[in-house]
């Protein structure tokens, strides 16, 4: 079966005067109405962001030292930088892996909780979602435990097939998988209950006459619920971005503290910027991510901009 | 009720606006006073609010102490400064977290002490150069600029060596090795012992480290023994080419050898969140027994006993012995770790801080440290009299370790932060992934050669920006 497309009815367009123009009495009123968010944007997010590309502009330790312009030169040497590349990797590639499989389990669990009689499905609701309210360190304390040698998890299965284990953690090969594992662990149950409330509110009249049709479940996913659900997979995808760039920095300091080339920008930067002294050249990095996630997130949402699908 | 619900409007109204008023009065300049602010560490504050106590018989402004963790203390004084609040006496050590004190001295806003060191501490008529424990002032630790000056003072010092498990040794046990060679020799019987396995308590490995981080305790024991005390200062001076050096080399060599003899799962456990696994491993009776008694020995501090306290079983004996030698005739070195204090040049009360530091190393200043938290401070007073000040046996023996042994302090001349470039890193930290993790599998000589590398380049880098 096909979605149908309908007519959408937004707000209603604000009266106009006989001249096609706004009062100004209205007009003052909606200026003065917008001044107090227009003042806590400024403060709080323009602001910010000018100081952020100025300081990167600096040469400056953050404390206690003398500031001077040195422009580019912090912009010079992180592009060039080895350690900045592999930091940005890492990024990459947990935003890419942690989404990609995020999104693939959450979106299976959502639409098995959601319309199937599954028997205890608010038991599974809850058991999915509890790893999303335990602190990161707790579940990277979990994770290392499971990873650790001599009593961990992994370290059992070595001995019955009777090889050494010295730690995936320790390994420059699979510790990112390592961390990778644990954000999705950490994220599954919360973009599930966004996609089982987007997929609660499909009309259950839909599903009936797929049935009817003949249709089977997987069919019934891929024509009815992930284009019912499409805008809210969308937004999510935008929130992956920023939390796995926000979340990773959790993750790899309680983890590795960027051991075994695990760095990623922001525990980076805040090496840099913190404990090595070079605040500007810190802010540099801080305004590339910026631009990095800003960018990332307007392509993304350009590449799965569709016809909105409503029922 | 509606004109209930505008009462209770007008109050709430009312209560918001004296909110208001209230955070513009907090905002008043504070009256300035004598500001003490110090890392709360294992040392405790009560030695300060027991000196403070002392301090004002004789002063009668008032004190103020800050004090907090690691965690906190650095973001409080970097607030403050920022705030251009200076604190006047600032004690807190070099490779904190967020390196504040190398902040300050690349800032060059610490005051000069060198003056002081030649006047008499309170109560006394002795020189407060004089004072001092010998060999603890000539170093880029409390001269970071390496002009003779001296911006920072020994707080604390403690000697760093190997740790072991006494009742492992001895008669019925292992021998103890003196020099490398002897400690190589140890690590091949026992990995004869092992025949390929895995290592457990009776069959353990020779080595083990909390982290990469400890082994500067070895690092500068090793270097000083094999370059001699000329390179070992041009060393730390960064001088160019000093990394490719045969007797530099030679003392890396020795670093990079330990490789062939850890435990295996050390380096899974190198970080802050698993250092004690490998510090359990020691332990022979441990009550980790993942780990329990799986290496003989590791390098480790004075704060290491208390540190473990609470998890050695009953009657457990740590041994301490100095980093192993060269020579089997010679003296070894013992890398001695400075906790630091200093005066901010900006503090109002520069000298009353510095009347406060002359307390502090007086013998009344040692008895009152001694009380609160058990520790000597660097005067020769305190050392000779700290039986009488109530301070363990145990940390006595520990100090003993100086007799007829040289006590060396590591720290490199100060630099201005360059980007991209952490010290601690190249030098020690980097140590786990690049010669300890079970991954790497090329020869020591190679390893040696890529880390005589990195330190090369690095310190091309840092010679530039040495503070003059």
């Amino acid at each position: 079966m096909k979605a149908v497309a309908l007519p959408t009815g937004g707000p209603k367009p604000l009266k106009l005067n006989r001249t096609g123009k706004m009062s100004t009495r209205k007009l003052g009123f909606i200026c003065l109405c917008t001044i107090p968010t227009t003042v806590l944007f400024v403060i709080f997010v323009i602001f910010p962001i000018v100081s952020l590309v100025n300081t990167s502009f600096m040469e400056w330790n953050g404390m206690d030292g003398e500031k001077a312009y040195i422009f580019f030169d912090n912009y010079k040497v992180l592009f060039k930088s080895s350690n900045f590349w592999n930091a940005f990797k890492n990024t990459v590639f947990l935003i890419v892996v942690v989404t990609a499989v995020t999104i693939g389990l959450s979106l299976y669990f959502a639409s098995v909780l959601a319309r199937k009689k599954t028997k205890g499905k608010t038991f599974f609701r809850v058991v999915f979602y509890i790893p999303n309210i335990l602190s990161i360190v707790v579940i990277s304390a979990i994770v290392s435990a499971i990873l650790s040698p001599g009593t961990g998890l992994v370290s059992v299965f070595y001995n019955w097939a009777g090889k050494v284990y010295n730690g995936w953690l320790a390994n420059n090969k699979t510790v990112m998988w390592c961390i990778a594992a644990a954000m999705v662990w950490q994220a599954v149950g919360y973009y599930m209950v966004m996609y089982i409330a987007g997929m609660d509110s499909i009309p259950d009249s839909l599903y009936e006459a797929a049935d009817l049709e003949g249709a089977s479940s997987s069919r019934q996913f891929f024509s009815i619920t992930l284009p019912l659900t499409w805008e809210v997979i969308r937004t999510t995808l935008t929130f992956f971005i920023i939390s796995t760039i926000n979340m990773s920095f959790l993750f790899v300091d309680a983890m590795t503290q960027g051991d075994f080339g695990s760095h990623v920008l922001l525990t980076y930067m805040y090496q840099q910027a913190y404990t090595n002294s070079v605040y500007g050249y810190g802010m540099a990095i801080g305004v590339t991510l910026f631009v990095f996630a800003y960018a990332l997130a307007l392509i993304v949402q350009m590449l799965t901009r569709r016809e909105q699908v409503e029922y | 009720m509606k004109k209930v619900k505008r009462l209770i409007v007008a109050v709430l109204a009312v209560v918001m606006c004296f909110g208001v008023f209230g955070v513009f009065t907090g905002c008043k300049k504070e009256e300035k006073v004598f500001t003490i602010l110090g890392l709360e560490g294992g040392r405790g504050r009560q030695y300060i609010d027991d000196l403070v106590t002392e301090f004002k018989k004789t002063y009668d402004g008032k004190v103020e102490v800050v004090m907090s963790s690691t965690n906190t203390i650095e973001d409080t004084l970097t607030n403050r400064i920022n705030a251009g609040n200076y604190p006047d006496l600032i004690i807190l050590n070099l490779n904190m977290p967020k390196t504040s004190v190398e902040k300050l001295i690349q800032g060059k806003n610490l005051e000069d002490l060198s003056g002081l060191l030649g006047e008499n501490v309170a109560g006394e008529e002795v020189k407060l150069q004089d004072k001092l424990v010998d060999g603890l002032l000539n170093s880029y630790t409390t001269q970071p600029y390496g002009d003779g000056k001296t911006y920072l003072l020994p707080a604390y010092y403690s000697p760093t060596g190997m740790f072991y498990d006494a009742s492992r040794f001895g008669t019925d046990g292992y021998t103890l090795p003196e020099t490398w060679e002897e400690f190589f020799a140890l690590g091949e019987q026992l990995k004869a012992a092992q025949s390929g396995g895995a290592a457990s308590a009776t069959n353990p490995s020779l080595f083990t480290f909390p982290t990469a981080g400890y082994f500067d305790s070895v690092f500068y024991s090793v270097l000083a023994d094999y370059a001699g005390d000329e390179k070992y200062m041009k060393a730390l001076g960064y001088t160019d080419g000093i990394w490719e050096d045969a007797d530099v080399k030679a003392a890396l060599t020795q670093i990079v050898k330990l490789k062939d003899y850890t435990l295996s799962t050390t380096a899974a456990n190198a970080n802050a969140d698993n250092f004690t696994k490998n510090q359990q491993a020691v332990i022979g009776d441990s009550s980790d027994i993942s780990v329990k008694g799986t290496a003989l020995f590791m390098p480790n501090g004075d704060w290491l006993p208390g540190e473990m306290a609470s998890t050695t079983p009953e009657g457990f004996e740590w041994g301490f012995m100095p980093i192993p030698r060269k020579d089997k005739d010679g003296s070894a070195f013992v890398t001695t770790y400075v906790e630091t204090m200093m005066v901010h040049s900006k503090g109002a009360f520069k000298d009353v801080a510095k009347d406060f530091i002359k307390l502090y190393y007086s013998d009344k200043g040692a008895e009152i440290v001694a009380k609160a938290n058990g520790a000597i401070i660097p005067t020769k007073a305190a050392l000779t009299n700290a039986s009488a000040n109530g301070v363990s046996q145990s940390t006595i023996d520990m100090y003993n370790v100086y007799s007829g042994n040289s006590a060396v302090i590591g720290n490199f001349a100060a630099t201005k932060a360059v980007p991209d470039l952490v010290w601690s890193d190249i030098l020690f930290n980097d140590l786990t992934e690049n010669v300890f993790a079970t991954t790497i599998t090329k020869d020591v000589t190679t390893l040696v050669n890529e880390w005589a590398a990195r330190l090369e380049q690095a310190s091309d880098q840092l010679r530039a920006n040495i503070i003059k």
